[in-house]
């Protein structure tokens, strides 16, 4: 393994970490956030790598899941393969009161689990003086002129940023920001609850709220850090944003990045970030998966993905053991737990969220 | 980017494929169709013929199953790359039938098609936009092979080890390959 002090632009190219932060699918996020900080004389080869990766995006090609469900079947077919069919009924036997109490019992855990985030003993102090901060961060130290504006009404208050973003209080809730930003981040803190529809400039934009910062990707999102909360959220609309634990002292620094309908949850008794999935999922405008409405003997798995694509969250469960079951289904305009549950019921499947991810478990059909 | 298969679910999928199990090849059919596709269409731009390739490929695989479960000593150490040859193969075949003139499999004649398009989503600054673009621009005048190598690197993932199996090179010659390729655009690069 080379050292990172001497390593040049290929040394980067072929570096699978590097390269999977740059194209977003990193889980190092932290470490290449920070990298310039403690290795300066890189800078070149690091943004030369970094612009390259860039540039040397291609384009999908246009292929409908459909398309490839047919082929997949077609081979299917061709091996002698395929039988097993389900449908989904809803109205003869006792299995319906069963099911409906699977159903209602994992909507409450959806929802208990989101009641939690509005719960909560307080906390916030302001917090960054006297402190290095970390990475990207330290451009924000000793910020001058802040202005701070407190909601004390009961309704939203709507505030302009000099940067042309848009900043949506929630009452009880105030945010502090320099009248003029300066060069290097657009930082602004926050105590108690804001929905941010950041502007694509320059600048890096970062929400502080506590031992919490999100550093924006370009995206809106809802930031809740009331002071008598137990935990600090960050849910995403739309976009991507990274968050991460403002703790310069620890060794590890935990960051996390979420994309949309993910949140990420800050507990602050146990100074722990982990990452969940927001209360009710809304599909993703661009995503144009076909056919999510109407399933006609169609392999579990394929469904899945479906949902995971129109949601953008992902799926987890054993494909093997699915495949067999086909399932014919008629959506309306169920919320994705329903129609999880729908699903999993058919297949006495369940369904858990773990660490912003659904995992869908069960024994699967008999061929 | 689509979400893909890890290599470790492929690799899992691929050891119950070799013990004769046909949904598993069907899952890994599902799981890097999409990329088999794309790599197909940089090879020849049609869309029917490309699935109709990968289609024979993978029936293709699970009539030779047999032979791959008595073959041990033909392990496959990274499912893509495997995938990713086999139906390169596959294509080449298939246009040197068509063909009159007699094409050689495998040479370095074969056409390559791919454009580069920044992704300039994560950006901030002006400047950068403007040197990712000229980057771009750079990229997509490099000669076939060396998009070749671009791509596989970057849209497919592969490793350098596996990107010389897949173009059918030695390490060394991915290497150099590369070296130029990253001369070509040093010297835009300072140029700017």
């Amino acid at each position: 393994m080379k050292s990172y002090e001497s390593y040049t632009v290929e040394d980067f190219l072929e570096d699978d970490s590097f390269r999977k932060w740059v194209q977003g699918q990193g889980t190092q996020e932290m470490f290449w956030l920070s990298f310039l900080e403690k290795y300066p004389d890189r800078q070149d080869a690091f943004r030369q790598a970094e612009h390259l990766i860039r540039a040397a995006n291609v384009a999908e090609e246009w292929l409908p899941e459909k398309e490839i469900r047919a082929e997949v079947e077609r081979f299917i077919e061709k091996l002698g393969g395929g039988e097993a069919h389900l449908e989904i009924g809803f109205s003869d036997d006792d299995e319906e009161d069963n099911g409906r109490g699977v159903f209602w019992k994992r909507w409450l855990i959806a929802a208990a689990a989101m009641l939690v985030l509005g719960a909560g003993i307080g906390w916030y102090y302001y917090y960054q003086n006297n402190e290095t901060e970390p990475g990207i961060a330290a451009t924000g130290t000793s910020p001058p002129n802040l202005v701070t504006t407190q909601n004390d009404s009961d309704k939203p208050l709507k505030i302009n940023l000099p940067d042309g973003s848009e900043v949506t209080l929630s009452p009880q809730s105030s945010l502090r920001y320099p009248s003029e930003f300066e060069d290097g981040a657009r930082i602004v803190y926050l105590t108690g609850e804001a929905l941010f529809s950041v502007k694509r400039q320059g600048q890096t934009f970062m929400v502080h709220t506590g031992k919490v910062v999100t550093k924006v990707l370009g995206t809106r999102f809802v930031v809740s850090a009331f002071d008598d909360d137990r935990n600090i959220t960050v849910q995403v609309q739309t976009g991507k944003v990274s968050v991460y634990v403002d703790k310069p002292s620890e060794t590890e620094i935990k960051g996390l990045i979420i994309t949309a309908n993910q949140a990420a949850v800050f507990e602050k008794s146990a100074n722990q970030l982990s990452k969940t999935v927001v209360e009710n999922p809304e599909k993703l405008p661009d995503v144009s998966v076909e056919n999510i409405l109407k399933y006609d003997e169609v392999p579990l798995p394929v469904i899945l993905r479906d949902i995971e694509k129109s949601y953008g969250i992902p799926v987890q469960f054993d494909a093997d053991s699915f495949w067999t079951c086909k399932i014919t289904v008629a959506f309306s305009n169920e919320s994705m737990y329903d129609k999880l549950s729908i699903l999993c019921k058919t297949v006495s499947a369940g369904y858990e969220i773990v660490d912003g991810q659904i995992v869908v478990s069960g024994q699967g059909c008999s061929k | 980017m689509r979400p893909r298969i890890t290599p470790d679910e492929a690799q899992k999928l691929w050891n119950d494929y070799r013990s004769g199990d046909m949904y598993a090849l069907a899952n890994i059919m599902q799981g890097y169709y999409s990329d088999l596709f794309h790599w197909g269409l940089r090879l020849h731009g049609e869309r029917e013929f490309v699935k109709d390739c990968i289609q024979d490929m993978f029936v293709n695989l699970w009539k030779t199953q047999q032979s791959v479960v008595d073959n041990a000593a033909a392990p496959v150490s990274n499912v893509r790359s495997y995938l990713l040859v086999a139906l390169k193969t596959r294509i080449l075949r298939e246009l040197s039938k068509k063909h009159v003139t007699h094409q050689s499999m495998l040479s370095d004649e074969y056409s390559f098609s791919v454009e580069f398009s920044s992704d300039l989503r994560l950006i901030d600054e002006e400047h950068e936009v403007y040197q990712v673009r000229k980057l771009e621009g750079v990229l997509n005048s490099l000669s076939e092979r060396q998009k070749e190598l671009i791509y596989l690197r970057f849209y497919q993932s592969l490793s350098f080890e596996q990107i010389a199996e897949v173009m059918n090179l030695s390490r060394q010659s991915v290497y150099n390959l590369l070296q130029k390729s990253l001369g070509s655009l040093r010297k835009h690069y300072h140029l700017s």
